[in-house]
């Protein structure tokens, strides 16, 4: 009964069907039941699944001469978009054909020419399941064995050419081999050497596969205890299994087999001779990834047995559990139900499948397909759904992360502690801390200590500081955060000697009189400039970082007490930030400052420096130079400290994807108005839309359009501000790289010199957050990939900060 | 869209479903008095840029009183707090999350 919610946005499939309904000619009120039919033919029913199918097949069939067209559309529709009632699909097909072979004849050409055009707009997981439909219309001898071996060798054609990226030749033989769990059966009974022999030719292929890749996107560096395999080596190791059982599998239900006497008799047809559509540099193919493992069945010692990692049931139980989450990931309450629905749940530890499948999407890398708080609030309402066994398993799921959290990437390790302090939340902070206290002796670097200190930060931040008393046992209170509040010096012990705390007390009487900006400089006038004391007289910049101290810290102080109240001050004396901000030096000062007043108190770091960037105040590359800073040393290894260089380069690449979208709409318009000049008379001629449309102000609009139109002058200058924000962009992600490769290089070049192992805590920090930089933001670095070979990444750094880059690189190649 | 209405709406029921159609601002009921903007901020943020967040004070005593508004700069990131956050737990309450036509001084 939720199908019909899940594809909601797919426009005239489903969309707005009840208010159309009142005023929709009989013609279409049948077409929409039959449609309402065939989307619901293998849901809950009280009849066999057989019958059913019978039933709405001669229902079909009458129908056949008035709604041809639109059968065929919803028939090669409904496989795509339901991949897993696929073979629900094909017998139906099956037996259509049986009873009327020209029927079967026009259906083949129509799903060819959707699997055509899926390939030529790269909707690949549309072609994937489009082939796989048309292999099991071969079980239900709907087209002939020969045409689609033939298809099949085509296809790996496509991945032996030469000069193509490896992603595209990786997607061809993906596409082969997951077809193979439904027609391998076939194939193998009636032409086996040809099976045979395209299963070498894969192999070849597969052998001479570079794999540079897979280190980037493995969740843990270690294979123990499960090996994080490369997704195609991993298939093609359950297909030779499934080779060895000789073809059988257990999972796909087949109704088909029960039709066999009326589908052996239908006449087959033969698939036209299809060409993949050759590689241009606009495609874009899928990522690869791997294959996401943290159980097996030792693990759920009760109930059904978990299949191998190299079973192939184990393929298609995940394969249906993403399409599930893909199909409802926007009703979490549905996406839920429906997991804990799957057809297959008796014959299989459920629970345990849902869970890593749910935390493969979390961990997927570079990126997850969704939200994290997605997966989180999926999990939550699991558990709710099913109290007895879901907490549990979870439990058990977060105990092998943290047992496996040494050898974690540091993107993942910065999800799971998001996922888990948000998931303690929901369910009052209880956790059994006790069974982890043995983690309190180990050094504070280490991950697994990190791991606790950075999620009761995040607790932290959802809850409030006196909660941790009741929260957590007394051996943790090193570990707990420090209360949030702001350490302000200019009213602290000793403060007297500080050189600004005179100005810094008149600051505060003028601001609570409510003073102007301009009165603010000119309390500040009179701070002497430490820097023009000292030796550099020289310098002629206006920059007296005295002034900013004594203003940052006591501004910020007097907002203290709320988000808000920090804001409205950071607006109200905008002025006085922009006088004293105007270098980039006076900037690192500010933030400095900042952090030096919040130390305690993360989150405000972090709300504060991203409204300085909004009001430009900061610029980002400041941002970037503080984060590596001499005085961020002690911060580095902090998860904020990455949020706030995140969020940063975020903003960065919103501004650029927003001036670049803003220049192609209006090149777009300025191309549509020279071309509507000549052909006006066409919008009035267009078919009367179902508003009443007055004539005059329909004839207005076009002239409307006009006044909007961009001048080339207009379009000229935008181009040049995009220019110049790529200028930024490409120099922001310069500072970010130079910095990791300084700081990566010295710590290697001081161990190699003292003999030491330069495999520390700290080293595997910094090199994952130099991945992160690059997995985060993939789609904006790879812009630069060119730039940051020949100016960074050159061969003579070292060769282990040179491999992420060419891990990085080799994504898409 | 969803049966919460803002009583005090100035305009037609019509324009004020066209407004909740657009908006990126989002009420948010049933939170505990203690709750604080920065824990607001904590969790709508995870699903999108904040533009801000206005906390609903009591009359009298100005103090907050179980509900807020907060505003997105997207309204998709809004659509999503919307979908993952509403029926969800912050400070062990249930939180309610509901579009608003858009937050006017005042209201709070």
């Amino acid at each position: 009964m939720n199908r019909r919610r899940a594809y909601e946005d797919d426009g005239d499939f489903y969309g707005e069907r009840s208010r159309k309904r009142r005023r929709v000619s009989e013609n279409q009120e049948m077409e929409e039941r039959l449609e309402t039919l065939i989307l619901r033919v293998g849901e809950n029913s009280s009849s066999s699944l057989e019958s059913n199918l019978e039933g709405l097949v001669s229902v079909l069939e009458s129908d056949l001469g008035n709604f041809r067209s639109k059968i065929l559309r919803i028939l090669s529709e409904c496989p795509i978009k339901m991949p897993e009632k696929c073979t629900i699909y094909s017998t139906m097909v099956g037996l259509m054909n049986a009873k009327n072979y020209n029927f079967g004849g026009e259906f083949v050409d129509h799903m060819v020419k959707t699997f055509k055009e899926s390939l030529k707009q790269c909707r690949w997981d549309a072609a994937r399941y489009a082939l796989r439909f048309l292999s099991d219309l071969v079980n239900c001898h709907v087209i002939s064995t020969n045409s689609l071996l033939q298809l099949l060798d085509n296809m790996v054609d496509a991945a032996n050419e030469d000069s193509v990226p490896q992603v595209r030749r990786d997607w061809y033989v993906f596409a082969v081999l997951s077809t193979l769990p439904w027609v391998g059966r076939e194939l193998y009974e009636k032409k086996e050497s040809a099976l045979e022999n395209l299963l070498v030719r894969i192999e070849v292929f597969l052998n001479k596969r570079t794999k540079k890749h897979h280190n980037s996107l493995r969740v843990w560096s270690v294979d123990a205890p499960h090996p994080q395999e490369e997704y195609l080596d991993c298939l093609w190791a359950q297909i030779r299994k499934l080779r060895q059982d000789n073809w059988a599998e257990k999972h796909i239900p087949r109704p088909y087999l029960a039709f066999d006497s009326v589908l052996c008799e239908a006449l087959q047809h033969n698939l036209p001779l299809i060409h993949p559509p050759p590689h241009q540099d606009s495609f874009e193919y899928p990522m690869p990834w791997v294959v996401y493992r943290m159980f097996d069945y030792t693990d759920c010692p009760a109930g059904p047995i978990l299949p191998g990692a190299h079973s192939i049931e184990r393929f298609l139980i995940e394969e249906h559990l993403h399409s599930i989450i893909e199909a409802h990931h926007w009703e979490r309450k549905d996406c839920a139900a429906n997991l804990l629905n799957l057809s297959y749940k008796d014959k299989i530890p459920l629970e345990y499948c849902i869970v890593e499948v749910i935390f493969a999407e979390l961990f997927k890398m570079p990126t997850p397909r969704y939200l994290d708080i997605c997966y989180g609030s999926i999990l939550i309402e699991l558990c709710k759904l099913q109290p007895s066994k879901m907490p549990q398993v979870l439990a058990q799921a977060t105990e092998i992360l943290f047992m496996r959290i040494d050898s974690m990437n540091t993107s993942c390790f910065d999800r799971f502690a998001n996922w888990f302090s948000y998931h303690l939340s929901n369910f009052q902070f209880r956790w059994s801390w006790d069974d982890w206290d043995s983690c309190l002796l180990l050094e504070p670097e280490h991950p697994r200590p990190k791991f606790i200190e950075e999620v009761l930060l995040k607790c932290l931040r959802l809850s409030y500081h006196d909660r941790f008393k009741e929260m957590m046992p007394e051996t943790y209170s090193k570990l707990i955060p420090k209360p949030p509040m702001p350490t302000y010096k200019y009213t602290m012990e000793g403060a007297a000697s500080l050189p600004g705390t005179a100005t810094a007390h008149k600051l505060v009487v003028a601001i609570r009189q409510k003073c102007t900006p301009e009165d603010v400089l000119n309390e500040l006038k009179d701070l002497p400039n430490p820097r023009e004391t000292s030796e550099n007289d020289m310098v002629e910049s206006t920059f007296n970082p005295l002034k900013i101290d004594v203003f940052v810290q006591t501004l910020l102080n007097l907002g203290s007490k709320s988000f808000s109240h920090t804001f409205a001050a950071i607006s109200k004396f905008h002025l006085v930030f922009k006088t004293l901000a105007e270098t980039e030096e006076a900037q690192i000062c500010i933030l400095h400052n900042v952090f030096e007043l919040w130390v305690n108190h993360q989150q405000m770091m972090v709300v504060i420096i991203d409204k300085l960037l909004k009001t430009q105040i900061v610029e980002c590359s400041a941002v970037a130079t503080w984060v590596f800073s001499k005085e961020m040393v002690g911060e580095f290894t902090k998860m904020y400290l990455w949020e706030i260089l995140h969020l940063t380069i975020k903003k960065m690449n919103q501004h650029v994807t927003k001036l670049s979208k803003e220049l192609s709409d209006a090149k777009e318009r300025l191309d549509r108005n020279a071309e509507s000049s000549s052909s006006e008379s066409e919008e009035e001629t267009a078919p009367a839309g179902t508003d009443a449309v007055t004539p005059q102000r329909r004839r207005k609009k076009p002239i409307g359009d006009n006044a909007d139109k961009p001048t080339e002058e207009q379009v000229e200058r935008m181009e040049e501000k995009l220019e110049a924000a790529y200028v930024d962009q490409k120099r922001l992600f310069l500072i970010i790289f130079q910095r990791f490769i300084m700081i990566l290089s010295e710590h290697l070049v001081k161990c190699d010199t003292d003999g030491r192992d330069y495999d520390t805590d700290w080293y595997r920090w910094t090199v994952g957050r130099l991945q992160q930089v690059f997995m985060m933001h993939h789609e904006q670095v790879k812009k630069y990939s060119s730039t940051l070979e020949s100016l960074l990444f050159t061969s003579d750094i070292d060769p282990h900060i040179l491999d992420v880059f060419h891990q990085f690189t080799a994504l898409r190649s | 869209l969803s049966k919460y209405r803002d009583q005090h709406f100035k305009g037609s029921r019509h324009e004020q479903e066209r407004l909740l159609r657009l908006t990126s601002t989002l009420y948010i009921g049933n939170l505990s008095f203690y709750t604080t903007e920065e824990q607001i901020h904590e969790l709508f943020s995870r699903c999108g840029d904040i533009r801000r967040i206005v906390m609903g004070l009591d009359k009298f005593k100005k103090t907050p009183c179980g509900f807020c508004f907060v505003e997105y700069y997207a309204r998709d990131d809004a659509e999503s707090a919307m979908r993952y956050i509403n029926g969800t737990r912050l400070d062990d309450r249930i939180v309610r999350v509901d579009w608003d036509a858009g937050f006017v001084e005042g209201r709070q």
